[in-house]
């Protein structure tokens, strides 16, 4: 007997990625986490396959980059496979994804050895942080970058970026913005901009921060803060070449591969070419948003 | 063709000489590489479900 796979398709960014599985919980988190995100069937960007196996194999090709943390990247002639370990476990994978080297096409594999295969709610297949690394893979062939941020859509459905690494006051102000009815926030925590087309676009993602905020949403982006912590409220122009800088800062991009790290310097540099960039410092009232709102005319 | 006018002029068009300065821009390479999902003591990503699975037991997650 064949099971019929179970297809499903998940929008972040911009980049479509269909999941196809005999296991459903595989191609789907079951706590509706990702339930925004998830599209109607469309033509995707990366196409998986999901299924379980008994031992993951992580011997495929050479190490290009380590995380230091629950995964590491290998790439041998013609792929990319990403092995996923925990922190607190035994150093054997519970996860690989293998990608064609235009991450267009991918497999993954979840270790039976470590989910119950039969009583566990969801082993979703491209669980942070996989999901995440695709999309920053994606955006690298020359589709645009993610951006540590949160971002705001106005009525007119303008897009503001407010960039800051940890720390920075990204949650804080997303939580100034909560309830107010000329603004949709997109994210308090990751931002994705597309640099692939005649406009650039500024992306909601799942990935959120401390105040939780996501949303698929996107807009043409309008302008960009970058974000510190001050006494009192001041916003200030800020040169291309150091906004650049700025938000080279706060990007996500492969290290590992130096004509990605070109094709994400170049939307950089364009990004902050075409999009009115400044320092914010703000002390965590409301009244920063009065101190910005000319800036958002 | 005046050649030394043309030149004069171009000379005194010039913009004044500002002498450059360096300006810092942090990065965080702890950052900048996804490792996990954030706690209190790592940055990241929250995620309403992080999986981090033992496999000296079966997770259900």
């Amino acid at each position: 007997m064949t099971s019929t796979p179970t297809e499903s398709f998940v929008s972040i960014g911009g980049v479509t990625v269909r999941i196809a599985s005999d296991d459903p919980r595989l191609a789907t988190p079951a706590d509706g986490s990702l339930d925004a995100f998830f599209v109607p069937p469309r033509p995707p960007d990366v196409d998986i396959r999901a299924r379980w196996t008994v031992a993951i194999d992580d011997h495929r090709g050479s190490v290009v980059f380590d995380s230091g943390a629950t995964w590491r990247l290998l790439k041998s002639s013609d792929e990319f496979l990403f092995i996923f370990q925990s922190t607190t476990g035994a150093a054997a994978p519970y996860r690989s994804a293998r990608f064609n080297r235009r991450f267009t096409e991918g497999d993954v594999q979840v270790s039976s050895r470590h989910f119950d295969t039969v009583e566990a709610a969801s082993v979703y297949a491209l669980q942070y942080p996989l999901d995440e690394l695709l999309v920053i893979h994606q955006l690298a062939q020359g589709k645009g970058v993610e951006i540590h941020g949160c971002a705001v859509r106005d009525c007119d459905g303008r897009v503001f970026l407010f960039a800051g690494q940890s720390g920075a006051g990204k949650s804080t102000l997303a939580r100034l913005w909560l309830n107010r009815p000329d603004v949709t926030l997109l994210s308090d925590e990751r931002v994705v901009l597309r640099t692939d087309a005649d406009r650039i676009d500024a992306y909601g993602t799942p990935w959120h921060g401390d105040a939780r905020l996501t949303s698929p949403q996107h807009g043409p982006l309008a302008a960009i803060f970058f974000l510190h912590h001050g006494p009192a409220h001041r916003v200030v122009a800020c040169g291309t070449p150091l906004s650049a800088a700025k938000l080279f800062s706060c990007a996500f991009l492969p290290f590992h591969d130096i004509d990605a790290v070109d094709r994400t310097m170049a939307a950089l540099e364009r990004v902050t070419g075409e999009v009115p960039c400044r320092d914010l410092w703000f002390a965590p009232d409301r009244s920063v948003i009065d101190a910005i709102a000319p800036c958002m005319r | 063709m005046d050649d030394t006018t043309t030149t004069d002029k171009h000379r005194n068009a010039r913009k004044p000489y500002v002498k450059p300065q360096i300006q810092e821009v942090p990065l965080r390479p702890d950052e900048a590489v996804l490792g996990g999902c954030k706690t209190d003591t790592q940055s990241g990503a929250g995620q309403h479900r992080c999986t981090n699975p033992s496999n000296c037991s079966a997770a259900t997650s």
